[in-house]
Parts: structure tokens; sequence; C-alpha cells
């Protein structure tokens, strides 16, 4: 005889058991799991990429990447240096795809510290690290005390540092991947409940020759292990049904570049806009002769954003007022050591300041450099949330 | 309150499928016992057997009673 099979309900896109959006229901009844994701085990190498399966449990809310290890340092030290690439973007990008979505996440190391920064309860206040010329920068760091950027005895490695000394620097990194918006409500977060699809965590680490200069009479031995932990909702049963918060969006946050920048006023249009897409943040940063530009009025002229024609609903005189907007935001300064900028529309009231991508057309940044950058390169990340059916 | 809507102003793209998940337009069949025209799982072969029964005994039954019988039929006044 025939049989007809049990309803089958769609899910961001994949097929997933008779489940029921019903947020009222789910927040009382589900449990936070965290476990690992990926145990502690040595990266596969700077350079290379590190691909993890993520188990398929329940709704995903954020993942916790934490890096760490021993950079050995022997012979004679003369002529090693970090760049400026060191550390956060020790992740050159990780990636994580989910339920057809390519690439939900894609930024460096960089960004995901700088959108942490971003977060309540988290700021770099009072922590010391070495940045550049200075031993002891406490302020705008984008680390937090259990950061360990490179530590020997007294010396420390950091971006743009010149290495003091041989000996064992020890590291530990970690970085917060939120895969929801929302930690609070969840809001974009991945049903993981299904085999219908692969989970994926790509970590790509940058080579060692973008990270650091090894000495002609030095050696260097990468000691670096990584894991993953995830935090997990799970999907209660309540009165027979299971239930589940809003998933009919997805959070993305990814990242570009260009080279095609220079001296004056430069737009630099937004990729990957469209219908059913609210911006929510947009950061960016500008590299001249390998080292990031503060964010300042020496700088930057103009910042702001743009759309259609000319329409320009936001526009900073200059690269300091930006600064200082964005300290009063996150309660830390991105702007003066890292020079990270940011155009935020969510930290105050989503509902009333997203950009709704559907009606701005030709979205773009607004950057004026004051100065003529030397190899430049302008880097940006876009924080979206858009409808689930949509293509990323 | 905590819709998608509610708290970002973002509204699903067409067609809706906030609120309460679909099912999908097409239900799980299964076709690996298909019935053969002449196979008495068939509903149609019963329905045969049972008019060719029906008709036959009619048939019988007439040719005994109506042999001196006229039969006819009026309308109006």
């Amino acid at each position: 005889m025939s049989q007809v099979g049990q309803p089958i309900s769609v899910l961001q896109g994949v097929q997933a058991q008779n489940v029921v959006m019903d947020p009222a229901r789910f927040y009382p009844a589900t449990r936070r799991l965290r476990f690992p994701m990926k145990s502690k085990s040595a990266i596969t190498g700077l350079g290379s990429t590190d691909s993890t399966t993520l188990k398929q449990t329940g709704i995903i809310a954020a993942l916790d990447v934490r890096i760490s290890g021993t950079l050995v340092w022997g012979g004679t030290i003369t002529g090693s240096s970090m760049s400026w690439r060191w550390p956060l973007e020790l992740i050159k990008a990780l990636r994580v795809s989910a339920n057809g979505q390519a690439n939900l996440i894609n930024v460096s190391g960089l960004w995901l510290k700088s959108l942490q920064m971003t977060q309540e309860r988290t700021n770099d206040r009072g922590v010391s690290k070495a940045m550049g010329a200075v031993t002891a920068v406490t302020q705008g760091t984008l680390a937090q005390n259990c950061d360990d950027w490179g530590t020997s005895g007294a010396n420390q490695l950091g971006p743009g540092v010149t290495v003091p000394a041989v000996g064992t620097y020890t590291v530990d990194l970690k970085f917060r991947v939120p895969i929801a918006f929302d930690q609070r409500t969840l809001l974009g977060a991945v049903f993981a409940q299904t085999a219908q699809t692969n989970l994926t965590c790509d970590i790509d680490y940058e080579s060692q020759a973008n990270l650091l200069t090894v000495g002609g009479a030095a050696t260097l031995a990468v000691n670096l292990n990584s894991e993953i932990s995830g935090v997990v909702y799970t999907i209660p049963s309540v009165g027979g049904q299971f239930v589940v918060p809003d998933l009919s969006a997805f959070h993305q946050f990814v990242s570009s570049s260009t080279n095609a920048v220079a001296q004056n006023e430069n737009e630099i249009i937004l990729p990957g806009t469209g219908i059913g897409r609210q911006l929510m943040r947009v950061f960016f940063q500008t590299w001249s002769s390998s080292a990031p530009l503060a964010v300042n009025e020496t700088n930057y002229g103009n910042l702001g954003w743009r759309y259609g024609g000319n329409d320009t609903p936001e526009i900073y005189s200059n690269g300091s007022l930006l600064r200082h907007v964005n300290e009063d935001a996150f309660g830390v300064d991105i702007g003066g050591q890292w020079g990270v900028g940011c155009h935020d529309f969510c930290v105050d009231w989503a509902l009333r300041d997203a950009v709704d991508e559907g009606s701005t057309s030709d979205l773009r940044l607004v950057a004026t450099l004051q100065s003529a950058p030397t190899t430049p390169s302008f880097k940006y990340a876009q924080q979206t949330v858009f409808a689930a059916p949509v293509g990323a | 309150m905590w819709s998608v809507t509610d708290q970002i102003g973002l509204r699903p793209i067409a067609p809706a499928t906030s609120g309460v998940a679909q099912p999908t337009q097409n239900a799980a069949f299964t076709d690996d016992d298909t019935i053969g025209p002449f196979s008495i799982n068939n509903p149609l072969v019963w329905l045969g057997i049972f008019a060719l029964i029906t008709v036959g005994a009619a048939s019988a039954a007439g040719s005994v009673r109506l042999g001196k019988v006229s039969v006819s039929a009026s309308a109006g006044k």
C-alpha cells in the first residue's frame, strides 16, 4: 500500500523535523550547552587551513576559537620582528558555512576582535601590550587580560615589535565567532539539528612571511594548537511540539579589501547588498606602509556612508570625531592603535537605526585620506542580517 | 515580540516562512508497491465484479417475471 510520509518542515532552507517557531515557549524550556566542536590539537601550520565539521546538534549561537602554544626563537635574534598582522591576523580568515549559506562568517581575527569589543561587558581597559615602539600600551589594544600575544619573562611580542631576545614565548588567543547576531534572542543563530547539510568551520592561518621576519641568523619553531568550543541551545519539546526561536534570518560578517584608494575622497562600494538585508555595522581600516593608519584628524578627513546618487545620511568631518563616537558607543578606543573605524547602526536600537539595503542602492563608504598612502590597502567588514530564503 | 521583524525590522522574503515552520508542498509519497489495473487490490476490479453480478441477476429474474406482464405508464389526467 502507498504510505504518506511524515510532514516535512523547511527551516533556514533545509528539511527539518516538524518544529514550530515559538520564541515565548522556547526560551524558558531550552538549555544552553557548551562542548568541544574541535578538541585541542596542533594547527596544520602557518599558511595552511584547518577544516572542522561542526556537530549537528541544536541551535548554534557562537563558537569560541582558542589558539595557544609557543613561539621558540633561537640563534641570533638580530633582524627578527613581528609585522602588524601579528597576532590578530594570525587567523587570516575564519569561515563558517551552514545550511546552504556559504561563508556566513568570513573575516580575519582582527575583525572578530573588533566586533567582540563592540559587545557590552567586553573591553580592553588597562590591558598592557607591546605595540610598535611602545612596550606598554594600555588602551585600544583590543586585547583582554587573558590574551597572550607572546611572552617570555619580561619580553613581549606584539604588532610592529622587534623581537627583544631569544626564548620561548607563550601565546594564548581567543576569538569569539558570533554565529547569532544577538546572543540573547538568538537572532541569526543556525539550526543545526539536521542531517541535510554540513556545517563547517575553516580557519586559514596567515603565512609566516606575512606575520613576522626571521633574522638571518635566527631560528623559529612554531608550536601552536587550536580548539573550537561551541555554544549551542537545545530544541525543547513543549506540549508535544518541538519549538525553536525565530530562525528566519541569518547573521553574516564578511570582509573585503581594495587597493584602489588614494589621497582625498574615496567611495568604496559595499558588495553583496540587496533586498532583505539589514546592515548593522561596517568596520574599516586603511593600511599604508605595512601598518594601519590611526583613525584621527591627521589621517582622515570626511568619513561616512552614502547611497543612491549622493544621499549621505551620516558624515563625520574627520577621523578624530569618529574615533570619539566609536569609543562613546563601545567603551573601547578601537581607532587609536589598530586604526579601526566603525559605522554602527545597531548599538542603540537596531529596529530604528539599521540600514535597509533594499532601499539604499549603491551603498558605499566614504573615506577621505588626508595624505597619499604608500602601498595602500583599504579593508572593511560588513555585519548584516538577512532573511533566510535570500542567498548569501 | 521576539520575531526578527520586531527586533530589527527585517521582513521575510516571500514565501513567508516566519511564524510557524511551513510544511513542504510535496508530501512524501512512496511508490514502491504500485497496484496493477487487474489486481484484486484495485477497487475498480471489485466494482466491476459487483456490477457484473448485479446485471446478471437482474437479467435472470426478468426472464421469469416479465413473460406475461405488460408494463405501462401514464402522465397527467
